[in-house]
């Protein structure tokens, strides 16, 4: 039977605790906390000048259920025309090892710390709108058959807000994991 | 374009669901079939003679013959899913045979579209990332 497959997130000290994005109406939720809740808890907020930063989410692809054969060439994309008035998504240019993974951390309730800054392994990042269907991120990984669990290795996304961001709901954007089965 | 790679165009679009139906036939006769993105076997890439798709009504109607009896012939069937953060929404179905730097690739998108590729980049695409 075909594998079943999930989104998973870490949060937590390392090395973190792994919740699943429910399916088929879970979301990943940015917070000025490290949290999985999917409430409005800890709410992004608007910097008077300058830039804060979300906490960073780490979130990889999941195995519940073994492949047939093998499940590999994962890529992971975004429309391409998020447009939030003062946020942008990046995503870490590395993907780490999910034995590596980073708590998010910063001042709680006002802006996360820059990932560049303070995930280890990464050095650089990307607009999310950088990666399409037709140009997504190669995600290194893959499983193979008896074994389930983490498949590939880490995305860490993050938000930079600015103070042209305007207030209330920012609305919802989607992500995409595309990976062969076999 | 090899003469042992063909189909026609009578497909009847699966309406119900974002699967295609399609039957896998084997040199033993043995038959195994996915209805309505529903499994009744997981298909083997050993052996296979035959790649139907399936219509609406279960019947079959384009045959893909992957004819692996050429030495050094493999065989690819790769399920591509796509899945947002929190379910799968499409699958493509890609059937086709490799042979050393030959190969010809077939995608079978949930919406009857099909499209041949013999682009190298296609079969870079199947290069396991580990």
């Amino acid at each position: 039977m075909a594998a079943t497959i999930n989104t998973r997130e870490l949060n937590g000290v390392a090395p973190g605790v792994a919740s699943t994005i429910a399916s088929p109406t879970g979301k990943l939720i940015f917070q000025m906390s490290d949290s999985h809740a999917e409430d409005a808890s800890n709410p992004i907020l608007r910097p008077v000048s300058g830039s804060y930063y979300s906490y960073w989410k780490s979130i990889y692809l999941n195995a519940v259920t073994t492949p047939p054969t093998e499940i590999n060439n994962i890529k992971f994309y975004s429309s391409g025309t998020m447009s939030w008035t003062g946020v942008t998504l990046y995503v870490g240019d590395e993907t780490p090892d999910v034995a590596n993974y980073v708590q998010a951390v910063g001042t709680l309730g006002k802006t996360g710390t820059e990932i560049v800054t303070g995930y280890s392994g990464i050095t650089a990042k990307t607009t999310m709108n950088t990666y399409t269907s037709g140009s997504p991120k190669s995600v290194t990984g893959s499983i193979a058959t008896p074994n389930i669990g983490a498949i590939s290795k880490l995305i860490v996304l993050q938000l930079t807000i600015t103070g042209a961001v305007d207030p209330g709901d920012a609305g919802s954007a989607t992500l995409t994991w595309r990976y062969d089965e076999s | 374009m090899p003469t042992d790679l063909f189909f026609d165009t009578h497909l009847s679009k699966n309406k119900t669901t974002d699967s295609l139906s399609w039957m896998a036939v084997y040199d033993s006769g043995l038959q195994i079939r996915e209805i309505d993105g529903v499994s009744y076997a997981d298909i083997v890439r050993e052996n296979l003679k035959e790649f139907w798709l399936v219509d609406s009504s279960e019947k079959p109607r384009i045959k893909i013959d992957v004819n692996h009896s050429e030495t050094g012939r493999n065989i690819i069937f790769r399920k591509r899913r796509y899945m947002n953060l929190d379910q799968i929404t499409k699958t493509v179905y890609i059937v086709g045979w490799q042979k050393e730097n030959q190969f010809v690739l077939l995608y079978l998108y949930p919406e009857g579209v099909i499209e041949l590729s013999d682009s190298k980049n296609d079969l870079d695409l199947f290069a396991c990332e580990k």
